[in-house]
């Protein structure tokens, strides 16, 4: 709960410690700014500019906010109110992961959902519509424990290396990348080259990514390894699943016919893959299978409305994401694999005594193992402490 | 180059000439500003712009007064289909240049554009495209020009001769209609006004009939419909993919065969017989007997058909379903 004591908190961290560099961002003048008021969670504050660096320290220092963005766009106009006169100029590419997007084994153990409609709910993912009555107003709740955090970095760094580096050919000082502050990684591309790909052009990089839109009929014949692109991606993936079909026999894929024709076939697809000497069809059904697999495994599970929104607002690096008290704090790639949020995004150290008002997962936050019920107060390292806070189920009583 | 007045020299060119509008009441011009009428009368009649090139600044220029002419008609539908007449021809007169020549132009767009030589399947690309490039002009909606689909690597994209020629074939269209889009208000000698009376009735001659008596049976058209059926009136050419999704939907909310045909009338490659075969195969009148739907709203993103939904979208997975949908609130209303 956002009492007095979290509200000093985050006026401390406004005045003292939010420091990000001069050029963080770059281009400052040419970008629209937002806010949610820590004073006013109600309100969105839009169409914000300012001149320099400092009138902008200036005002946030003054205006503390809950929630803090800019526009990934640039304009010529970034305080006019509609977007004609705003005259776009371009956009960073923007790639979003986030763990929420992703369905990993452990929501079960910490996700709930429930129907707004008729109140029925249950654990994990949420379903697109409720099972009952059809509605889709469903309502989550989500925490982000540590195993889902590394499927986030795992994810992050795929689309960083193989799609990002490696097939955009975009170079690595050109890539920032940032914690969210809640369930995933920003990653901005500030390329002048990217920076005027309208919607569409944004969408196809966005299937690109995704592997939305493969065309059965151009991979058959087979493609072989080296080739680039999905092609050669797809050979690939193909040729590690023929290498190991014994041990696949549990994946409920194929039909034991189709199994049959893949092993008596093993020598020549081998062959094909591996030298692309030879033209080889297979039917397709099978075909079809086989790469919805290995795009399953290989495509990167971004959030499409983030990349493809060119007029999006983005949060400021370095502010505080409203409900989690976390920083958005940018990540060095080559630390990227160790990233703890309790930690890393954090720059408290000291600890808060918490009163739990509601009941929380058992959840791993950091290196905190949570087993609280309402009415325990506890003394929890501050990130943590604040990051049960934000998110309406405790209440700080004191800062030791 | 003379065969492309869209590249920047031969706009330097023009400028050279010091040629301004107001020249073309002298006799001495009469060339150009036929030239010009013959380029917009191809369009209207053929789809294309043809005839023999004779006279370099005869062709540079009668270009640009074509432009004018089209400025001047203000006619969206017109502007389109002489975009597409002109950059048909283009199309076809770089299909027939070499490499060299070939990357002289890309690059005169500023194109990042490489030579290469590389193999795919059974097939030599010669050319490498930065995608940026590659994406800024919209590709073809066929599933082979999507970026999923092609050999991607550094940042750059593998392509053919002819796929290079298709590239900056769209590129022209989208110049030329921009460029006529722009042009501001002007006085137009009074030559050019006795062409832009002749052109105005060639083309209102062309209108095919009967357009207006068509409208939705009830029921709002989707938004991806709306932008479709409305490329199609302004003659623009639906890819295959583009065709289909709008043939199948306005067959399955009940237009009829020869409703649909008129529609089709406009486009520049128009053939009766053919849009008539194809039209009562996806109404399940030939072949198989199955009647087509329209592909789903995943699909028709994928295939950048979506413009982007509105609050009823929301609700639907096939753009038929909104139609449907909105037919029945309508009726409910109507109680």
């Amino acid at each position: 709960m956002k009492n007095e004591i979290v509200r000093n908190i985050f006026k401390e961290y406004y005045e003292k410690y939010f420091n990000p560099k001069e050029n963080e961002v770059g281009n400052i003048k040419l970008r629209e700014f937002a806010l949610v008021p820590f004073d006013s969670p109600d309100t969105m504050i839009r169409h914000l500019s300012f001149p320099t660096f400092k009138d902008f320290k200036q005002y946030i220092v003054k205006n503390i906010p809950l929630h803090l963005y800019y526009s990934t766009a640039y304009y010529k106009v970034p305080e006019a109110r509609d977007m004609d006169e705003k005259g776009w100029l371009g956009a960073d590419l923007v790639f979003d992961i986030d763990v929420d997007h992703i369905p990993t084994e452990c929501k079960k153990e910490h996700d709930t959902w429930h129907c707004l409609d008729c109140g029925m709910h249950g654990k994990g993912m949420p379903p697109e519509k409720c099972p009952r009555c059809g509605s889709a107003r469903i309502d989550r709740e989500v925490w982000v424990c540590n195993k889902c955090l590394r499927v986030a970095i795992d994810e992050t760094m795929r689309l960083i290396e193989e799609f990002i580096c490696d097939d955009l050919g975009i170079k690595r000082n050109d890539i920032k990348v940032y914690f969210s502050g809640h369930r995933g990684f920003h990653i901005h591309v500030e390329d002048e080259r990217t920076k005027k790909l309208d919607q569409d052009a944004r969408r196809e990089i966005v299937d690109y990514i995704k592997g939305i839109g493969v065309k059965v009929e151009l991979l058959n014949p087979l493609p072989k390894m080296s080739e680039y692109g999905w092609r050669g991606t797809i050979a690939r993936g193909i040729y590690e699943f023929i290498l190991t079909l014994r041990d696949n026999e549990d994946l409920n894929v194929f039909t034991p016919r189709e199994m049959e024709h893949l092993i008596s076939k093993r020598n020549i697809l081998v062959k094909a893959l591996e030298e692309g000497s030879i033209e080889v069809k297979l039917p397709k059904s099978i075909l079809t299978k086989l790469i919805k697999e290995v795009i399953s495994k290989k495509s990167v599970n971004i959030d499409e409305r983030v990349t493809t929104d060119i007029k999006r607002l983005i949060r400021f690096p370095e502010s505080l994401h409203g409900k989690t008290g976390l920083k958005v704090t940018k990540v060095d790639l080559s630390t990227l694999t160790d990233f703890d949020p309790f930690s890393d995004a954090s720059w408290l150290t000291s600890s808060i005594k918490l009163k739990v008002t509601e009941s929380i997962p058992k959840i791993e936050l950091g290196n905190v193992k949570i087993d609280v019920t309402p009415g325990d107060i506890i003394v929890l390292p501050a990130s943590v402490a604040l990051y049960i806070a934000m998110k309406g189920k405790g209440e700080v009583i004191e800062v030791l | 180059m003379q065969n492309i007045p869209f590249v920047p020299k031969a706009q330097e060119y023009i400028a050279l000439k010091g040629f301004t509008l107001k020249d073309l009441d002298e006799e001495y011009f009469k060339p150009i500003l036929k030239k010009a009428y013959q380029r917009i009368r191809s369009a209207i009649m053929r789809g294309i712009v043809e005839g023999e090139i004779n006279d370099i600044d005869v062709e540079i220029l009668s270009y640009s007064v074509a432009i004018a002419i089209l400025a001047y008609i203000n006619d969206k539908r017109l502007s389109m289909r002489f975009a597409i007449a002109e950059a048909r021809r283009v199309g076809a007169e770089l299909k027939k240049e070499s490499d060299t020549k070939l990357l002289e132009i890309a690059k005169s767009l500023s194109w990042d554009v490489r030579k290469i030589e590389h193999i795919v399947g059974n097939e030599l690309y010669t050319f490498a495209i930065h995608f940026c490039d590659y994406l800024s002009v919209p590709p073809p909606n066929d599933p082979y020009w999507k970026l999923v689909n092609r050999a991607l690597v550094n940042g750059y994209v593998l392509i053919r001769k002819q796929e290079l020629a298709r590239l900056i074939e769209e590129y022209v269209r989208h110049y030329v209609y921009n460029k006529v889009v722009s042009v501001g208000k002007f006085n137009p000698p009074e030559a050019l006004i006795n062409v832009v009376k002749e052109i105005t009735k060639l083309w209102s001659r062309r209108q095919p009939k009967g357009e207006e008596g068509i409208s939705g049976k009830g029921g709002r058209f989707p938004p991806c419909m709306r932008v479709l059926l409305e490329s199609l009136k302004n003659g623009e050419n639906l890819s295959h993919m583009e065709r289909f999704a709008l043939t199948t939907f306005l067959i399955n909310i009940g237009y009829e065969i020869d409703d649909i045909i008129e529609l089709f009338r406009r486009v520049p490659d128009f053939n009766e017989k053919i849009t008539r075969y194809q039209v009562e195969h996806l109404a399940g009148l030939r072949g198989s007997k199955k009647r087509y739907l329209p592909p789903s709203c995943r699909t028709m993103k994928t295939f950048n058909l979506c413009p982007g939904g509105d609050d009823l979208c929301r609700k639907i997975r096939n753009p038929l379903s909104y139609y449907k949908l909105s037919s029945r609130r309508k009726m409910r209303n109507e109680k």
